[in-house]
């Protein structure tokens, strides 16, 4: 059971180790043996990955079954790209296509795709032991199955109330990876929280179409917004004019905007959406490389002596939580990021 | 299930038979349970006849979303609603609205 929950939280957070950081070699057999890779399939789901490398003590991060491919073919796989967040509705979901002989890859406008975010309604729950499976609704076609792995005698307090609040009716924002279960594409979410502020599905469409169109067309961002500073500060996006939702309200995101956007960067643009004090945060949990992240006490008073309030960077913590760049691991009070380190 | 998909007032006559989204601000204090019937205002400030099957069971907020099949007098008969609470800005979701149909592959899936 054990085996099963770690990769709730594992998945592909740590492709860059794996691609670059050789931080996995030492892992061998999981790695070179095939597990990751080989079994992308069910087996894959099953935790393999995220067990071995919870038992080398990588805790919450995991080889999992969509990092590179040892030797592939798969140029397509460039490590840090994959760490793309996209986000996403049901219709693309269901549209997702997969390269010939390659179907643990997954490309929505032919870009690959692996860590998405969606928001919808949750219209069923079925519950099993080890699992919750969701069914979501977004409007946009049939629901599409949301699968979150759970371990009742190790998930806190946190979780279980979390998961108590998901319940049929509640609209959820969604951050999971798309993996391949039983021969079936599925979803894996390892973040899902109720929406409380509806103005979050207004920005999620238009977040989907910034991203759609900034992928498919490339963007020419106005001057402004070239310098990385600024862009920063400006926050909300200009690209769709005087439809362009603002800034403003909890949990209500800026677009990421900020620097030059083109079809196969935008994922990595993704954080460039980012107040200072929020890239602070982020880059101060990213650099953390424990088990369970950078309690809340230290990431303040790591990010306090550069300058920010103690209620400006539980704000920045905030924020992150809900967008799923960084997520709570032992209890809320411990924070990994989901990005590269 | 297929796709329901988000409309504003203005669009329903297109989607006549069909079963849509519509997201609007509840009109009056009539809103609370046992009505089997209320006015919604359409993000796009129409005002459209919600007809329940069965009496509402529980007060709606200010904002809902209503999922319901289109009547030929551009009424609704719900299937189901959802409280959108109190605070939403209806005007940026009419925009976004109004854009969904220039992107089906995005927003529209049906089997």
């Amino acid at each position: 059971m054990r085996k099963r929950r770690r990769d709730t939280y594992t998945g592909t957070f740590n492709i860059s180790k794996m691609n670059f950081g050789g931080g996995y070699q030492s892992v061998g057999s999981s790695y070179g043996g095939g597990r990751g890779y080989q079994g992308g399939g069910s087996y894959d789901t099953f935790g393999g990955g995220g067990y071995m490398a919870n038992e080398m003590g990588g805790g919450f991060t995991s080889p999992g079954g969509t990092t590179g491919t040892p030797g592939g073919k798969d140029s397509k796989r460039g490590g840090f790209k994959n760490q793309a967040t996209r986000p996403v509705t049901a219709a693309m979901l269901h549209r997702v296509t997969s390269p010939p002989g390659a179907e643990e890859i997954y490309l929505i406008d032919d870009e690959q795709v692996n860590q998405i975010v969606l928001v919808g309604e949750i219209v069923e729950v079925f519950e099993s032991a080890t699992s919750v499976m969701y069914k979501i609704d977004d409007r946009t076609g049939p629901p599409v199955e949301v699968r979150r792995w759970i371990n009742a005698e190790e998930d806190s307090q946190f979780e279980l109330e979390r998961r108590a609040a998901c319940r049929e009716g509640i609209y959820v924002k969604i951050v999971g990876h798309i993996k391949m279960f039983n021969n079936q594409r599925t979803i894996t979410g390892f973040m899902i929280r109720p929406i409380e502020d509806f103005n979050e599905v207004t920005h999620h469409m238009a977040e989907t179409m910034f991203a759609h169109l900034a992928i498919t067309k490339g963007l020419k961002l106005p001057e402004q917004f070239s310098d990385h500073q600024q862009g920063n500060q400006m926050g909300g996006a200009s690209s769709f004019g005087s439809t362009t939702p603002q800034a403003g309200g909890s949990g209500w995101t800026p677009l990421a905007t900020s620097t030059q956007m083109s079809g196969t960067s935008y994922g990595n643009q993704f954080n460039s959406g980012l107040t200072l004090v929020q890239q602070k945060v982020l880059s101060v949990i990213g650099n953390t490389k424990g088990d369970h992240g950078l309690h809340v006490n230290d990431i303040i008073s790591s990010v306090k002596t550069q300058g920010f309030s103690d209620a400006s960077i539980k704000t920045a913590l905030d924020f992150l939580s809900n967008e799923g760049h960084v997520y709570s691991t032992i209890d809320e009070q411990h924070f990994k990021s989901t990005e590269d380190v | 299930m297929e796709a329901s998909p988000r409309v504003n007032g203005s669009q329903l006559p297109k989607y006549i038979g069909q079963t849509v989204s519509i997201v609007g601000r509840t009109k009056g204090l009539g809103t609370t349970s046992g009505l089997r019937s209320v006015q919604l205002e359409s993000s796009d400030k129409k005002n459209i006849n919600i007809h329940f099957q069965q009496p509402l069971s529980e007060p709606l907020s200010l904002f809902v979303e209503v999922i319901g099949r289109v009547e030929p007098d551009l009424s609704i008969s719900v299937s189901r609603t959802s409280n959108w609470g109190d605070n939403l800005d209806i005007d940026i979701y009419d925009e976004i609205v109004q854009l969904l149909p220039q992107y089906p592959a995005l927003f529209s899936y049906n089997t």
